[in-house]
């Protein structure tokens, strides 16, 4: 709901398994530029920019030009807000179960 | 990378039977979704396998979050999976896959449900499944 907004937008940014592996590289092998991250998905500069943008927009990652080359920068704050939409989620089921354990013995009587 | 995914088990003092029908009956459905004072109208509940549902949740402030998704199996009373997509304003946020396992144990029913945050990549997998199945059942028929 609106509060897991950020969540849910991280997670839209990171549902596709690319964008995912492209996170994974740069928060194990560090900062490095676009053209170097865009290497093993065989796919244009441009198309790797776009990737990098969303994730970019979710605030995942960071990016800055150094003079002709872009260098992407993974954000170690970033699934704080993950975090916070697992506890969210959390809550949300764990009160409806309880409603849902009182329906099922209502029915029952 | 953070797992994002949501694991919850209950059990529940009834039939697999009559906890997988809490599940799709619309009238059960709008009681208990949603923590308590949280109220639910149904506008859809096509339940079968690509079948939508449809619904707003009422918070106890006056607020009306609309939620939606797609059931992707539908199995009474074992496995039930279906997507599960929050309206935020005029956008609709990530979509994320919800699924639920019921198993009985005694005449209790112990339901074991999974939030995974990717709902994409369930998909992929279950696509993957599916294909393999073909290529089993083709195997059997080759051989």
């Amino acid at each position: 709901m609106v509060k897991y907004r950020d969540g849910e937008r991280m997670l839209d940014a990171l549902g596709l398994p690319l964008r995912r592996t492209m996170v994974r590289r740069l928060q194990q092998e560090g900062a490095m530029s676009l053209s170097k991250l865009a290497v093993p998905f065989k796919i244009s500069l441009p198309a790797a920019l776009k990737h990098i943008r969303l994730l970019e927009d979710s605030d995942i990652i960071e990016t800055h030009k150094r003079g002709r080359v872009r260098i992407c920068v993974y954000k170690p704050s970033a699934f704080k807000e993950l975090g916070g939409w697992l506890a969210s989620q959390s809550a949300f089921w764990e009160s409806s179960f309880d409603r849902l354990g009182t329906i099922i013995n209502k029915r029952k009587r | 990378m953070a797992d994002v995914t949501l694991v919850i088990k209950r059990t529940f003092d009834a039939t697999p039977e009559e906890v997988f029908k809490a599940w799709i009956d619309p009238k059960q459905v709008a009681q208990w979704y949603g923590p308590e004072g949280f109220t639910n109208d149904i506008h859809e509940m096509d339940v079968r396998e690509g079948g939508s549902y449809r619904l707003t949740m009422r918070v106890p402030n006056g607020d009306t979050h609309p939620l939606r998704g797609v059931f992707k199996t539908v199995q009474p009373p074992t496995k039930l999976v279906f997507t599960w997509q929050w309206q935020h304003g005029e956008k609709w946020g990530a979509e994320t896959l919800v699924a639920v396992e019921f198993k009985a144990v005694g005449d209790k029913t112990e339901m074991t449900m999974t939030h995974e945050g990717f709902a994409d990549e369930k998909e992929k997998e279950m696509h993957n499944q599916g294909w393999s199945s073909s290529f089993n059942k083709l195997e059997k028929l080759l051989s």
